[in-house]
C-alpha cells in the first residue's frame, strides 16, 4: 500500500492531493479515513487487487454502530466520464457494502445529479468540498494516514523490511492494514491470533513491529465496536460464545464442525483399539498411549476471551467516548509513535481526555493478551502521551492554528 | 469448594460488625485484603472515576479515606488492577480501573496473599474458616486441616474465629467438642451429635466431598453424585447434614439439598450471577418438598413467571424466598394471602427453567448422530502435507504439536 502511496503522492499530482482533501474531511467530520486502500478479491497472486479506494471512511455512531463510506475522486473536467463513474461506484457500493458512497468531482453536471440521484449516491464538486474544508481549517494539512511524512515513511520502510520477514505471510498484513476496515469481527479476531503466531516465529524489527501492532490496535478496536453494538441485540453471554466459536472452529453461526470432530475422535478411538485389540490377540503387551481429542485440541476457548468481552462491555457502556476511539488511535499510533506532532494540534484536544486514555489502554492491554508482547510492547501503554488535554471552550475552528501554548487539564488542575 | 476470595471478603464484612478487639488486630492483613477485594469488585466496571467517587465508593464500603489512600488504593496499583492519577503533591486526581475479570480476580488471591505476607495463624484461620462452612468438625479434626502452617498457629486461628462467632464450638457427653459456622448448621445438639457421628465412622472426607457437590449443585439428583457412594449419602442424610427430596410422588427421583442453599457462611450476598440460578433452580425444588408452602410443579411456576412476570398468590410467599430476594433475583409484592412473587431477572429465571425441564436427563455432547455431515459446507480438509504428518508416521511430541496447532489454524479458517 505504502509504495503505491508514496508513487501516486509525488508533489504536483493533483489527484492525490484531492484524495488527500477528502479524507482529511472526512476525519475532521468524525470517521476513521484512510487513502487509496486497495480492495482484494479472491483471485490468482497478483489479480487479486480490484482496485484502490480512493478514500474509505469508517463513520461509527453514537450507538456504536459501524457504517463505511466510499468516496471516489476524480480530476477530470466537464461531462466526460461522468455517469460511467457514477455507474461504477454504485456497483462499487454494493460490493464493499458501504452503506454511503460519495463521488468527488472538479464540476457535476446536471444530468449526473440526476443519476446520482436515482442511484442513490452522494456528488460532491471541488466548490463545495472547499466551502467545508473552511469550517476546519484549524485540522492540520497532513497527520497520520491522510499523508503524514512520518506515516508515509515509517509504512514505506515496513514494506521493505516485509521484503525479508518471510515469517509474516503477505495476505496477513494486507487484511490488517485494508481488509479489516471492510471485515467482521471474527475475521479480525483470527486475524489478530494468526499475527500472535507469526511474531511467535521470529524477531520483527521496527519499523515493522510497531506499524503492525497500531494497525492490529485498530484491528481489535473495529472488532470490539462492531462486538459492542451487538450488545444491543445479544447478552453478553451469548457474545462470549459467539467470540469463542469464531476463533475456534472460524464461525460464530456453525457448531457443526463439532459435531463432525466427535465423530472423528470416536471413529480415531474406535480404531487405535482395533490396533490394540488385534497386537494383544497376537501376543504383545498393551501400550498405553493417550489419544488426544480432536474436539478439546479444538474448541479450548483462548485465555484471553473474558478480557476481550470485558473490553467490550466497557466499550459499550462508554459510548460517547468508544466512538472516537478509532480516531484516538490512529493518531496516537500513526502520528505520535511515527515521529509527528499533528496530533497535539488544537483541533484534536476532544480526542485526547482521560477517558480516552483508559479505554486505549484497556484496548491495549487485551491487545497484548492477544497478540503477544513482542508486538504490544512496540505500541506500548502511552504513557508518554499527554492525555489530559480539554477542548477549547470557544474554538476557533476556521482559522489557521498560531503556535499555541496547550490549555490543559493538568495545568489546571494543578494551578489550583 | 468457597474460594480464597469468598472467605476473604466475607470474613472482612463480617469483622465490621464488631466493634476492635485484639482479635482484629491478630487478623488485620486478611481484612485488608478483604478491602482490597471489596475495593475491587467496586470498581470493576466503573472505568475512570474522579477522587471524590472513589473515596465515596470506599465509605460505602466501610473503607477511611486514610486507608484507602495509603495502603488500599497503592496494593491494587501494586496488583496493576488500578492506575491512580495525582498531582505532584501526591493529592489524588482520578483512578482508572483495569480490574481483571471475575475468574482471574479469584485467582489473585495467593498473589495477594504473599504480598501482604500473611502470618502463619491467618492462613489456617482460612483453612479453618473453610473446613466448618463446609461441614461440621470434631475439635481435632477441624485443627488437622488448619495444621499445615503449623499446630500453634491452628489453635490461635480456631481461638480467634470463636471470638468474632464465625465458628462456634459446643462441648459433648464424652469430653470432646464439635466446631462449626453458625451461620450456616443450625441447632447444637444436632450438630455436635453430626459431627461426631462422621467423625467416629471415619467418614469426613466422603462426606464433606459430597456437601461440596451438593454446593456446587443445590437439588442434584442422587443418581447423578459422582463424588462418592451411596452409602454415605444415605449416612449424610441420616445425620442431618444432607436433605433428601423426592419431588413427585409418581417418579422416584430423588433431589439433594445442603443448608448452604439458604444461607451464606458470612450472612452477606456473594453475588455471583451463575449462583443465582442455582439458587432458583435450587429454591424451586425446595419449595415442592420442604418448604411449608408445597409448590405442585416448578416448572410450571416458573413458566407462569416468565410469561406474566408475576407468579403466586400465597401467603407463605412473602417468608421462604428472602434469599431470592437479598440476590435480586424476584421482589415480594404484596402481603398477606395476595403475596406474589415479581421477577426481576429474567434470564436467571429463564435458564432455570432450562435447567429444571431437563433434570434428569443426561445432557449429550451436542449432535452425535452422522446425518448432519452433509450439511456442513465450511469444512476444509486439512492440507495435504499436514495430513501427511498425521499418518505416516508415529507422533513425536514437536509434530503433535505442529499437528494440533494446524488443525487449530485450519478449522479458524487462519490461512493467511
Amino acid at each position: 500500500m505504502a509504495d503505491a502511496q508514496s508513487n501516486r503522492a509525488i508533489a504536483g499530482n493533483p489527484g492525490a492531493d484531492l484524495e488527500r482533501r477528502v479524507g482529511r474531511l472526512e476525519f475532521a467530520e468524525g470517521a476513521l479515513a484512510r487513502l487509496r486502500v486497495p480492495l482484494r478479491v479472491a483471485a490468482e497472486r497478483g489479480r487479486d487487487i480490484l482496485t484502490d479506494l480512493d478514500v474509505l471512511a469508517v463513520d461509527i455512531d453514537g450507538r456504536l454502530r459501524a457504517s463505511l463510506s466510499v468516496l471516489e475522486c476524480k480530476t477530470t473536467k466537464g461531462q466526460s466520464g461522468e455517469p460511467d463513474r457514477l455507474l461504477w461506484l454504485s456497483g462499487l457500493q454494493r460490493l464493499t457494502g458501504a452503506r454511503r458512497a460519495v463521488l468527488v468531482r472538479q464540476t457535476i453536471t446536471r444530468r449526473g445529479r440526476a443519476i446520482a440521484q436515482a442511484l442513490d449516491l452522494q456528488i460532491m464538486d471541488v466548490q463545495t468540498l472547499a466551502a467545508r474544508e473552511t469550517s476546519h481549517a484549524w485540522v492540520p494539512e497532513r497527520f497520520a494516514h491522510i499523508d503524514g511524512a512520518g506515516c508515509e515513511q515509517a509504512e514505506r520502510r515496513t514494506d521493505t523490511q516485509l521484503k525479508g520477514l518471510h515469517h509474516i505471510p503477505a495476505g496477513l498484513v494486507a487484511f490488517l492494514r485494508a481488509d479489516s476496515l471492510l471485515a467482521d469481527s471474527p475475521e479480525c479476531l483470527n486475524a489478530l491470533v494468526a499475527l500472535n503466531s507469526a511474531g511467535g516465529q521470529g524477531f520483527v524489527p521496527k519499523p515493522t513491529a510497531l506499524i503492525l501492532a497500531s494497525h492490529a490496535l485498530i484491528t481489535l478496536l473495529l472488532a470490539a465496536i462492531r462486538d459492542a453494538s451487538r450488545l444491543d441485540v445479544v447478552p453478553a453471554a451469548d457474545l462470549r460464545e459467539r467470540v469463542s466459536r469464531s476463533v475456534t472452529v472460524g464461525d460464530p453461526d456453525n457448531s457443526q464442525i463439532l459435531a463432525i470432530l466427535s465423530q472423528a475422535d470416536e471413529l480415531v478411538q474406535h480404531q487405535v483399539q482395533r490396533i490394540h485389540d488385534s497386537y494383544t490377540s497376537a501376543g504383545a503387551a498393551r501400550q498405553d498411549i493417550a489419544v488426544t481429542s480432536l474436539r478439546a485440541v479444538v474448541t479450548e476457548p483462548p485465555a484471553w476471551l473474558d478480557r476481550y468481552i470485558d473490553l467490550v462491555t466497557k466499550l459499550r457502556a462508554n459510548p460517547a467516548i468508544a466512538r472516537d476511539l478509532v480516531q484516538t488511535a490512529e493518531l496516537a499510533c500513526f502520528d505520535a509513535r511515527c515521529g509527528d506532532t499533528a496530533y497535539a494540534e488544537a483541533a484534536f484536544d476532544h480526542l485526547f481526555t482521560p477517558e480516552h486514555r483508559y479505554l486505549l489502554v484497556t484496548a491495549a492491554k487485551v491487545l497484548r493478551d492477544i497478540v503477544g508482547d513482542q508486538f504490544a510492547d512496540a505500541i506500548g501503554e502511552f504513557d508518554d502521551l499527554n492525555f489530559r488535554r480539554a477542548a477549547p471552550a470557544v474554538p476557533d475552528r476556521s482559522a489557521l492554528q498560531p503556535d499555541r501554548v496547550t490549555p490543559t487539564l493538568t495545568q489546571e488542575t494543578r494551578s489550583t | 469448594m468457597i474460594s480464597d476470595a469468598q472467605l476473604i471478603l466475607g470474613f472482612s464484612r463480617h469483622l465490621t460488625a464488631y466493634s476492635v478487639s485484639p482479635v482484629h488486630a491478630e487478623l488485620e492483613t486478611l481484612r485488608f485484603a478483604g478491602q482490597v477485594y471489596e475495593m475491587a469488585w467496586r470498581l470493576r466496571n466503573a472505568q475512570v472515576s474522579s477522587a471524590e467517587r472513589v473515596r465515596a465508593i470506599g465509605i460505602d464500603a466501610k473503607i477511611g479515606p486514610l486507608d484507602l489512600d495509603r495502603y488500599v488504593l497503592p496494593t491494587m496499583e501494586q496488583l496493576r488492577w488500578v492506575q491512580c492519577d495525582r498531582r505532584p503533591d501526591r493529592t489524588l486526581v482520578s483512578v482508572s480501573a483495569y480490574v481483571p475479570p471475575n475468574t482471574e480476580l479469584l485467582a489473585a488471591t495467593d498473589q495477594l496473599l504473599g504480598m501482604l505476607l500473611v502470618t502463619p495463624v491467618q492462613r489456617a484461620a482460612l483453612e479453618i474458616m473453610r473446613a466448618t462452612s463446609i461441614q461440621p468438625l470434631e475439635r481435632q479434626a477441624a485443627l488437622q486441616a488448619g495444621s499445615g502452617h503449623g499446630d500453634e498457629a491452628a489453635e490461635r486461628a480456631l481461638s480467634c474465629l470463636i471470638t468474632v462467632n464465625l465458628v462456634r464450638e459446643v462441648p459433648s457427653e464424652d469430653g470432646r467438642a464439635a466446631v462449626f459456622n453458625p451461620n450456616i448448621w443450625i441447632g447444637d445438639s444436632e450438630m455436635v451429635t453430626a459431627a461426631l457421628r462422621t467423625e467416629d465412622a471415619r467418614v469426613q472426607r466422603e462426606v464433606g466431598a459430597l456437601i461440596e457437590e451438593i454446593m456446587a449443585s443445590p437439588g442434584i439428583p442422587e443418581e447423578h453424585v459422582t463424588s462418592t457412594e451411596q452409602r454415605w449419602i444415605d449416612f449424610a442424610v441420616s445425620a442431618g447434614l444432607v436433605e433428601r427430596s423426592q419431588v413427585v410422588a409418581a417418579s422416584d427421583k430423588k433431589f439433594l439439598f445442603t443448608p448452604h442453599l439458604h444461607r451464606d457462611p458470612f450472612g452477606t450476598d456473594p453475588r455471583d450471577p451463575s449462583g443465582h440460578i442455582r439458587q432458583l433452580v435450587g429454591s424451586m425444588i425446595y419449595a415442592s418438598t420442604f418448604a411449608s408452602w408445597k409448590l405442585n410443579s416448578p416448572g410450571a411456576f416458573l413458566y407462569v413467571l416468565i410469561r406474566d412476570g408475576e407468579a403466586g398468590q400465597h401467603e407463605r410467599i412473602a417468608q421462604d424466598y428472602a434469599m431470592l430476594e437479598t440476590a435480586g433475583t424476584i421482589e415480594v409484592v404484596g402481603d398477606g394471602p395476595a403475596a406474589r412473587m415479581r421477577l426481576l431477572q429474567a434470564d436467571v429465571a429463564e435458564q432455570a427453567l432450562k435447567i429444571i425441564d431437563s433434570r434428569g436427563t443426561t445432557t449429550g455432547v451436542a449432535n452425535t448422530t452422522f446425518a448432519g455431515i452433509g450439511e456442513q459446507r465450511s469444512y476444509n480438509h486439512l492440507e495435504r502435507e499436514r495430513a501427511q504428518v498425521a499418518s505416516a508416521v508415529a507422533l513425536d511430541d514437536a509434530d503433535s504439536r505442529r499437528f494440533m496447532s494446524a488443525l487449530r489454524d485450519t478449522t479458524a479458517r487462519r490461512n493467511f
